[in-house]
C-alpha cells in the first residue's frame, strides 16, 4: 500500500472506512455450533443414560460419584472452546483498502489475504439458518481461481454485509483508485443514470416486446459506453470516461429491479418431473420388480428375510431421493432474479438463504436445458459459467452456477437479457426458440450433415451452431434439449478434433474452452469445412473482440491503441 | 488469413506449421522402450512363476497370451512414434498460437496470445540429453491442454519470451 487511507470519507459507512474491522464476536460460535451440539450430545448420553435408569428405578444413579469429574471435564472443554473461539475472533480482521480487500486470520498460523477489487468475479451473501437467527451474514468474494472462494467474511451484521457488498461491487465495476470523492460525487448522478439505463433497458434486446426503439436503445447504450471509455483511454484521459461508471463516495445501495420469481408450485412440479428424479424412480422400480420377480421365481415359500433385507437395502436409496428433492427445493425456494446496476442478483433459499451478485460481463457461458418431461410444460433451466464459481457440487441443488431453476421461455429471455445483454441479432427471440426446440438448418443455424445420421441417429438434426455478432450458439440434445450461448470474447481457446471415422465422414468436432464450470461448450460432428471455418473465425474474433465490448479496464493506453488497430483490421 | 480448402482437416496445411524437433523421436523411443520393457517384465511374472513350477495352476494361455498382447501393443506404439512426432507441430500466427497433433485422432488447438495466463518450459533427463524441452501453455480454462513437446532449447527460450511478450501486449484477461 502506498498510503494508509485514514481520512474518513464523508458519508462513507463505518464498515468501509478503510480501517481494520473485526467480524462479529459470536461468529466462531455460529460456525462451530456443531461442536457445541456434539459436546452436549455426548454429555447427555453419558450422564443421561444413568439418570434415566435411576429414575426408572432400575438402578442407582451411579454417575453421581463421578459427576463432578465429568462436569469438570466438560466445563474445561467448554472453557477451552471459549478461549479458542475468542482468539480466533480476536485475530480475524478485515479492511477495505482503496484497491483491495484484506483479511487476516489465524492465531498460530497466520494468514493474510488480499483480493483486488478488479479481480472480483462475484460477491455472495450467505446466511445459514443459525446466522439468520442472529441477524448475521457471510460475505464471500470469488476471484478467477480454481473455484475456491477467494475471501470470506464470516460473520458480520446483515446490513453491514450489504454495505460492504455495495462498496466492493461499486469499486469492482470500475472505480478508479484514489479518485477524488468530491469529483466522483459530481459524476455520480450521471453515472447512475447511465448504469441504470443499461440495467433496465437491455431486456428490450431479448424480449423484443418494447418495439424497435427499445431494441436498439439498450445495445447502443452498452456499446457506445464501451467505445467512449476506449476513446477516453486513447486520448490519455481515462478519467472522463471511466469515471462515468463510478458511483459516488457514499455509495447508495444499487436499486434493484426484480425480473422474475419462481413460483413454489412450479418449483415443486419441476422437481417432480425432473430427469434426475425420473432416473432415480426408474432405477427403484426396476430394482423392486427384480426383487419381486426373484422372490416369485426362487421360492414362493417361507423365506421371508430375503425380500425384507432387500427392502432395507433400499432405505439409503430412498434417503438420497428425498435428499435430492429437498436440496432442489431448498435451493430453488423463493428464487428471485433481479438486476441492479452492479450486476445480476440472485436470491434464494428456504432455511439457508443466499444472495449472489454477478457483475455485468462476468458471465463466461450460458446453458439452457430442457428435460424430457419438462417439454409439455415449456419449462427450462439455466446455468452459467462464472470464473470463480468453479465446477461446484455435481448435480446437486446447491450448485452456484444455477441462475434459473425452472422457468418459461419468457423467463429464459429475461435472464438472458442480464447474463448476455447483447444478443447480436435482430430476431433474438426466434433464434433462441430455434435453438432450444428447433431442428435442422434454419434461423441461421448450421447443423450436422446428413451423412452422420448413422453416428448420431437421434441428435444429428439437433447438433448445430450459429454465430451472431456477439454470441456463439451451440445446440444439441434430442431428448434432453440443450443450448449453450458463449460470447465470442469469452472463448479461452479452441480445439478441433477429428477421429478416423469422422475423417471418413468428413466431419469434425470443436470444443470451446471456457473457465472451469459446469458448462463445456462443444460442437459435435460438424462438416469439416464448416468446422474449420468456424475454428479460424472464432480464433480471430476471440483474440480481439474482448476489447470491442468490455466494461473493464484491462489495458494501458498504448497497448489499447495497438489493439484497437488490430481489432479494426480483423473486423474489416 | 489461411482459409479452409479441403474436406479433411488437411486444410490446416494452409497454415505455416513449424514441426517439432526430430530429436523427439529418439527421446520418445527411449522413454517408450524403457516403459514397455518394464511393463512387459511385470506381465511376464506369472509366466516365469508357471514355468518355474511355483504356480503351476496358472492357465498357460493367459501366461503366454498376456505378454504377447502387451508385446504387440508396445511394438505398435513404438513403431508409431516417428509418425506421431512428425504429426506434431505449432504455428505462430498473428493473434494466436496453434498446436497440432495426432495421426488417427487429429487435433488442432488455438490459443489466442491474450489468453495466456502462464507458460511452463519443462525438461526431463532424457529430453535434456537430446537438447529438447516441453512447452506448456495455460489459459484461464482448465480444458486448454496445450502441451508441446520436442522444442529445441534455443527455440524454447525464444518462444517463451515471444509468447509472453505477445500475451502481455494483447492481454485480454478472462
Amino acid at each position: 500500500m502506498t498510503e494508509h487511507p485514514q481520512h474518513v470519507r464523508p458519508g462513507r459507512p463505518a464498515a468501509a472506512d478503510g480501517d481494520w474491522h473485526r467480524v462479529h464476536p459470536i461468529s466462531p460460535w455460529v460456525r462451530g455450533w456443531v461442536v457445541l451440539v456434539g459436546l452436549l450430545f455426548v454429555a447427555s448420553q453419558s450422564v443421561g443414560e444413568d439418570l434415566v435408569r435411576s429414575l426408572m428405578g432400575a438402578g442407582e444413579f451411579r454417575a453421581a460419584e463421578g459427576l463432578w469429574i465429568t462436569l469438570t471435564i466438560y466445563g474445561a472443554v467448554f472453557v477451552v472452546m471459549v478461549i479458542v473461539y475468542y482468539f480466533s475472533w480476536r485475530f480475524t480482521k478485515y479492511r477495505l483498502d482503496d484497491e483491495q480487500v484484506l483479511l487476516d486470520t489465524g492465531v498460530v498460523f497466520r494468514q493474510h489475504r488480499r483480493v483486488r477489487y478488479d479481480r472480483v468475479q462475484a460477491v455472495d451473501i450467505r446466511q445459514p439458518l443459525l446466522a439468520r437467527v442472529f441477524g448475521l451474514a457471510e460475505l464471500k468474494f470469488e476471484a478467477a481461481d480454481g473455484g475456491e472462494t477467494a475471501l470470506q467474511l464470516a460473520f458480520i451484521k446483515e446490513d453491514e454485509a450489504r454495505i460492504l457488498r455495495t462498496e466492493i461491487m461499486g469499486r469492482a465495476a470500475g472505480i478508479q483508485a484514489g479518485a477524488d470523492p468530491a469529483q466522483a460525487a459530481a459524476h455520480g448522478a450521471a453515472a447512475h443514470g447511465a448504469a441504470s439505463s443499461t440495467g433496465d433497458g437491455s431486456p428490450g434486446e431479448w424480449m423484443g416486446g418494447d418495439g424497435p426503439a427499445g431494441q436498439d436503445g439498450a445495445g447502443d447504450g452498452v456499446s457506445s459506453g464501451g467505445a467512449a471509455a476506449a476513446a477516453g483511454g486513447l486520448d490519455g484521459a481515462p478519467g472522463t470516461a471511466a469515471v462515468q461508471r463510478i458511483t459516488p463516495g457514499p455509495m447508495p445501495e444499487a436499486p434493484e429491479q426484480v425480473m422474475l420469481q419462481v413460483p413454489v408450485k412450479r418449483l415443486v412440479g419441476s422437481l417432480l418431473l425432473s430427469s434426475g428424479l425420473a432416473w432415480m424412480v426408474g432405477t427403484l422400480v426396476v430394482l423392486l420388480l427384480g426383487v419381486f420377480l426373484a422372490d416369485m421365481l426362487l421360492s414362493g415359500s417361507a423365506e421371508e428375510p430375503w425380500n425384507t433385507i432387500l427392502l432395507f437395502a433400499l432405505i439409503p436409496f430412498f434417503f438420497s431421493l428425498v435428499g435430492y428433492l429437498w436440496s432442489g427445493f431448498n435451493k430453488g425456494y423463493n428464487f428471485t432474479v433481479a438486476t441492479s446496476p452492479d450486476g445480476m442478483r440472485l436470491r434464494y433459499g428456504l432455511l439457508e438463504t443466499s444472495q449472489q451478485t454477478v457483475p455485468p460481463g462476468r458471465v463466461q457461458a450460458v446453458h439452457i436445458q430442457q428435460g424430457l418431461f419438462w417439454r409439455p410444460l415449456g419449462w427450462y433451466r439455466m446455468n452459467v459459467n462464472v470464473a470463480g464459481y468453479g465446477t461446484g457440487t455435481e448435480g446437486g441443488g446447491t450448485d452456484k452456477s444455477l441462475v434459473l431453476p425452472v422457468g418459461t421461455l419468457e423467463d429464459v429471455l429475461r435472464v438472458l437479457s442480464v447474463v448476455a445483454p447483447d444478443p447480436g441479432v435482430e430476431d433474438a427471440q426466434e433464434v433462441i426458440r430455434a435453438g432450444v426446440t428447433g431442428r435442422d438448418d434454419g434461423h441461421g443455424f448450421t447443423c450436422s450433415p446428413r451423412r452422420v445420421r448413422w453416428l448420431d441417429p437421434l441428435t444429428w438434426r439437433r447438433n448445430a451452431f450459429r454465430s451472431t455478432r456477439t454470441l456463439l450458439l451451440l445446440r444439441s440434445g434430442r431428448l434432453e434439449r440443450s443450448l449453450v450461448l458463449m460470447p465470442h470474447e469469452r472463448i479461452q481457446s479452441i480445439d478441433v478434433r477429428q477421429g478416423p471415422l469422422e475423417r471418413r465422414l468428413r466431419v469434425a468436432g470443436l470444443r470451446f474452452h471456457s473457465t472451469p464450470g459446469s458448462i463445456a461448450p462443444s460442437l459435435h460432428h460438424a462438416d469439416a469445412d464448416v468446422a474449420t471455418r468456424l475454428f479460424f473465425e472464432e480464433a480471430d474474433v476471440a483474440a480481439v473482440s474482448r476489447r470491442m465490448r468490455d466494461r473493464d479496464r484491462w489495458m494501458r493506453p498504448g497497448e489499447l491503441a495497438r489493439f484497437e488497430q488490430r481489432t479494426r483490421q480483423v473486423v474489416e | 488469413m489461411p482459409g479452409p480448402q479441403d474436406g479433411d482437416l488437411r486444410m490446416f496445411e494452409g497454415v505455416d506449421w513449424t514441426p517439432v524437433s526430430e530429436k523427439l523421436i529418439p527421446a520418445r523411443l527411449v522413454g517408450g522402450i524403457i516403459g514397455s520393457v518394464v511393463f512387459l517384465a511385470i506381465v511376464c511374472v506369472p509366466l516365469v512363476l508357471m514355468l518355474a513350477d511355483v504356480w503351476p495352476a496358472y492357465p498357460a494361455w493367459l501366461a503366454w497370451g498376456l505378454p504377447a498382447v502387451v508385446f504387440v501393443w508396445s511394438l505398435i506404439d513404438i513403431l508409431l512414434v516417428p509418425r506421431q512426432v512428425r504429426a506434431m507441430g505449432y504455428a505462430e500466427r498473428e493473434d494466436d498460437f496453434l498446436v497440432r497433433s495426432g495421426i488417427f485422432f487429429r487435433r488442432v488447438l488455438a490459443v489466442p496470445y491474450g489468453r495466456l495466463q502462464y507458460l511452463d518450459v519443462k525438461e526431463g533427463p532424457v529430453q535434456r540429453h537430446f537438447g529438447i524441452r516441453t512447452l506448456e501453455l495455460q489459459t484461464a480454462s482448465a480444458s486448454t491442454n496445450a502441451t508441446l513437446p520436442g522444442i529445441p532449447v534455443e527455440d524454447s527460450e525464444r518462444l517463451r519470451d515471444q509468447l509472453m511478450a505477445r500475451g502481455q501486449a494483447r492481454l485480454a484477461g478472462l
